[in-house]
């Protein structure tokens, strides 16, 4: 999976979190100065994200994301280091 | 009025203000001790420990606020007591003074606060706090299992949702704790609307910026908010708890009376 295709699916989950139109999020658009995110925000899209992914994400990698490039970047290193751990086995 | 009285006055308010300060810290110590001497008992019954230790602070703010309107710093009053719920509920106001909260807690006889991480370990408040089983807003998830677990053991919540104290003549942006707390506990919010008459110990203030008369306070207690009368469907989500706090800010911008303050005394 790529960094884009993740971004559409974040992407999907913050328009979904919020009831907010597409067109007013960007890879550059702070979570909490522009989305005023709270931090049971960030927890509902980690539960939300986890849920898409069937993936457990820790709370404590996403805490400094600040950016919905950050979420992004913090997801691929994450699916990233999973399919490495299947190549392994 | 002559300079002189006004001199007079100001004095009067100045040393009983100050006074205040002494008496505040002097009997938040002896609570201290008391509580620590209360915690040296064996008990098996902490729930039991808690409530009694919020009663020993719902009568010392009363006896504290019987000295604040003896020597007319402040004259008190409160509208709709009988709103309140009989079971727990959230009670949500805003933060004029610090004085507010004396006045709160000398009218609701078994109430907990949600307070800063400094004041759980202050020497004044901490064990006091700690053991009556105060929240510390510092961290959002916690607080919130925190608030829903004290309700359901029947202990109502105050909240102050502007975070801080409020600005002389606006509130701060409500943070969505409250609303959080509403939307995972099904406990309705109270909402009581503070208004002073003239300003003191705002943020910032020292004890000696006092206002040049006696302040009267209001504690205006409105309808607990029904949730579905607010949300068409409420539930614990990010849209959810947006819409309610945005409802909680118009309800109090709409019934908060600001009276010139920002200017006397300082």
């Amino acid at each position: 999976m790529n960094k884009e295709e993740i971004l559409y699916k974040v992407e999907d989950v913050i328009v979904d979190l919020l009831a907010i139109d597409r067109a007013l999020i960007k890879p550059e658009t702070m979570l909490f100065e522009d989305l005023d995110f709270d931090s049971i925000d960030a927890i509902e899209l980690i539960l939300q994200l986890e849920e898409k992914y069937d993936e457990k994400i820790s709370a404590d990698k996403l805490k400094s994301a600040r950016t919905i490039q950050d979420v992004v970047d913090c997801l691929y290193e994450l699916l990233r280091a999973r399919e490495e751990e299947v190549i392994a086995k | 009025m002559g300079k002189a009285v006004r001199i007079i006055q100001y004095l009067r308010i100045a040393a009983g203000t100050g006074l205040a300060f002494v008496l505040f810290g002097l009997g938040g110590l002896f609570l201290n001790l008391l509580t620590l001497l209360i915690g040296l008992i064996p008990n098996s019954f902490p729930e039991k420990r808690e409530q009694n230790i919020q009663k020993i602070v719902h009568y010392s703010f009363r006896a504290f606020y019987w000295y604040l309107k003896v020597f007319r710093l402040i004259n008190g009053k409160c509208k709709g007591l009988e709103r309140l719920p009989s079971t727990a509920y959230i009670f949500v106001a805003n933060h004029p003074t610090l004085l507010d909260i004396v006045l709160i807690l000398a009218i609701l006889p078994r109430a907990i606060c949600v307070v800063k991480p400094k004041i759980m370990s202050s020497i004044y408040m901490g064990e006091v706090a700690r053991t009556a089983g105060y929240i510390s807003n510092e961290d959002g998830e916690k607080l919130i299992d925190a608030c829903v677990k004290k309700l359901n053991q029947g202990t109502p919540i105050i909240i102050f949702p502007e975070g801080t104290r409020s600005l002389p003549q606006t509130l701060r942006l409500f943070k969505r704790s409250a609303a959080w707390i509403a939307l995972k506990s099904d406990f309705p919010i109270v909402p009581a609307v503070l208004s002073i008459t003239a300003p003191i110990l705002m943020k910032d203030w020292k004890w000696y910026h006092v206002p040049p008369h006696s302040m009267e306070m209001l504690v205006d207690i409105h309808e607990p908010i029904i949730l579905e009368k607010v949300l068409n469907n409420p539930k614990y989500d990010t849209v959810s708890a947006r819409k309610l706090t945005s409802h909680l800010q118009q309800f109090f911008e709409s019934k908060v009376i600001f009276n010139d303050i920002g200017s006397n005394g300082k």
